[in-house]
């Protein structure tokens, strides 16, 4: 392989540092046993105890994991009936439109989302809480549970299930017999993704909750606003845990497998 | 004779595509029939309305004498082993084959005794408990024939069976189907591209073109008097020359052509006349290159070996091309490119074409 060149690698460096390096510093001084968070003070996991033992902070992660679960359920069912219309039936009427309307919320500004549907649930009449919230982190992932069940819809082979129809199944129970457990990984990957994007979300759950529902990530937040001390590095650090967990998770489960390479 | 399988005038369009064209076709019981065109003939089209998984737009297909066009796919007695195989990736060998008679809901027992059958019949034994991707690509293609086979199907159509396999594997695979076919007596219908395979494996073959069946009948009927000049190109080699005014000398003819730069011989037929436009059509097997002597003239342009067969290509003086066979016997080889040589053949190597 080719050595790559200095101006190559230092910024490969840069990037990376600009990017990484902030949530480092995060990491290690949430070790830190001083009280101010720019002073090393020598390693200590008192914040981390302070964090598990602050009440508020339990409650905030509790209900962040309820939200980030159900919304996640949610938003693969849905984004796997949406992927199979989109790669099944393919060529229909606003075939194109349907795509588009599927991944839009991917980009569409956060704050915009955010405020019309709490328009919309205030319309409504449905009172703000971790329902609303649910709701609203269930619309959000979904789309990105979709594209995650597109892709691997796409490359199953469509004759699998023609197999199984001409061995005699009717095609509703060759889909769930022949496609379905094909598509399992792909249903966790869905999950996973759903669910760390959901429990890291701080923009759409402060729009749609309501009095008494508070998300972690809300909780963090309003806490730095008294001041930053090693308790929301601590915190901040098992978040940053569990979201990478999901995700790599979600790579592993999600990549084709190395086993069908393996022809003998 | 009653057809076993009898498509009558079945057509399928997508759009203003035509796919399938008015097609009627017999195929007896035990026939090992093949369906042979370029890719986008229709061909695949057809089989998959034999299987049921296309709808026709118009037409009947008949199965021992039911009629089945509206018959869904899994309430067919047709089972069709597919190009890529389709074998479900998440299912043993032994379930995959096991798979469509669960559908039937047999008794276990029986299950179990049917699979070791055909597993035996195909050396599937040892590998009943691999996974499909731990299979290789013989072994895979074995497989997907037992799941279909194990149904007892009255019709098996086959797509494209042996596409993915390599050459050598190929030849023996077409040999092991031809075998199956024959111990099991079952009627096999077989979608292919490749004229030798279909020339191997059939008893007929159906060459397609664009929607439309061109000509159906034995390989050596298609190869010996094939309908059009199309059907002689696309089944082997053929030289094929406009033809002229054509002297008659018993059941000669003897053809001025001004293609091939000279004149020709062939047998006289009833059904081509030499009144209007034909043609005359031979294979390069059956042509003969001498250094010296009568026939047509031409010069040496390319030569390849071929182990079993030296080809020669020659221009004739008329500028047309001329493709020429020598089987090799053995014997010393004295054509060099460069060299003049004379092409002639029996007037019964040559057939005349109308179209």
């Amino acid at each position: 392989m080719p050595q790559p060149s200095l101006f190559n690698r230092l910024s490969i460096f840069a990037g990376l540092t600009f990017l990484y390096l902030p949530i480092v510093v995060l990491v290690v001084y949430s070790f830190n046993a001083s009280r101010l968070v720019t002073v090393w003070g020598g390693f200590s996991a008192q914040w981390y105890t302070a964090a598990i033992s602050n009440q508020s902070m339990v409650e905030g992660a509790k209900v962040s994991f309820l939200v980030a679960a159900i919304s996640a359920t949610f938003a693969t069912a849905l984004g796997s009936l949406a992927a199979i219309v989109a790669v099944r039936i393919r060529r229909f009427r606003g075939h194109h439109i349907f795509n588009g309307m599927l991944v839009a919320p991917m980009v569409m500004p956060e704050v915009v989302m955010g405020v019309s549907m709490l328009l919309m649930f205030v319309t409504l009449g449905i009172d703000r809480g971790p329902v609303t919230i649910t709701l609203a982190h269930a619309t959000f992932t979904m789309c990105f549970a979709a594209v995650v069940m597109q892709s691997r819809l796409a490359e199953l082979d469509p004759s699998l299930e023609e197999a199984a129809r001409d061995l005699g199944c009717p095609p509703f129970l060759a889909f769930i017999k022949v496609a379905v457990p094909n598509m399992a990984p792909a249903f966790v990957s869905a999950w996973l993704l759903s669910f760390t994007l959901s429990l890291d979300d701080l923009v759409l759950s402060s729009f749609t909750t309501g009095p008494g529902a508070s998300t972690l990530p809300m909780k963090v937040y309003s806490q730095i606003k008294f001041g930053v001390t090693p308790e929301v590095n601590a915190i901040s650090t098992i978040i940053l845990g569990v979201v990478v967990f999901g995700l790599v998770t979600s790579r592993i489960v999600s990549r084709p497998s190395a086993k069908s390479n393996l022809a003998v | 004779m009653q057809s076993y399988v009898s498509i009558e005038s079945l057509s399928k369009s997508f759009g203003l595509f035509t796919a399938v064209d008015d097609i009627s076709i017999g195929i007896g019981k035990g026939e090992f029939f093949s369906l042979l065109g370029p890719s986008g003939c229709g061909k695949s089209t057809l089989l998959r309305m034999i299987a049921g998984f296309e709808t026709p737009t118009s037409g009947v297909v008949r199965l021992d004498g039911e009629e089945v066009t509206d018959v869904p796919a899994h309430r067919r007695a047709t089972n069709m082993m597919f190009q890529s195989y389709a074998l479900f990736p998440h299912l043993s060998v032994g379930k995959n084959i096991a798979f469509g008679l669960q559908q039937d809901r047999l008794a276990r027992s029986e299950i179990r005794q049917r699979v070791s059958e055909v597993a035996e019949k195909l050396q599937l034994t040892a590998l009943l408990d691999r996974k499909p991707q731990q299979l290789s690509g013989g072994q895979r293609q074995r497989v997907a024939l037992a799941r279909a086979l194990v149904k007892r199907p009255k019709v098996l159509l086959l797509d494209e069976p042996l596409g993915a396999l390599d050459k050598n594997l190929r030849a023996e695979t077409q040999h092991e189907l031809v075998r199956l076919q024959r111990e099991l007596g079952l009627t096999f219908i077989i979608v292919t591209h490749d004229q030798h395979e279909a020339m191997t494996v059939s008893s007929r073959i159906a060459i397609m073109r664009q929607g439309k069946v061109l000509q159906i009948g034995s390989p050596a009927e298609v190869y010996e008097t094939p309908v059009s000049r199309y059907v002689a190109k696309f089944l082997g080699e053929a030289n094929v020359f406009e033809g002229g005014t054509a002297r008659r000398s018993g059941n000669e003819l003897k053809i001025e052509s001004a293609e091939a730069g000279g004149s020709v011989l062939a047998t006289a037929t009833d059904h081509i006349s030499t009144s209007g436009r034909y043609w005359v059509s031979v294979r390069p097997e059956r042509v003969e290159l001498n250094k010296q002597g009568s026939g047509l003239e031409g010069v040496v342009e390319q030569f390849s070996y071929a182990g079993s067969g030296r080809h020669y290509r020659v221009r004739l003086k008329s500028g047309a091309t001329l493709d020429a066979l020598r089987v090799n016997l053995g014997a010393q080889d004295d054509l060099s490119v460069g060299d003049t040589v004379f092409a002639s053949w029996m007037p019964q190597a040559a057939r005349l074409l109308a179209d």
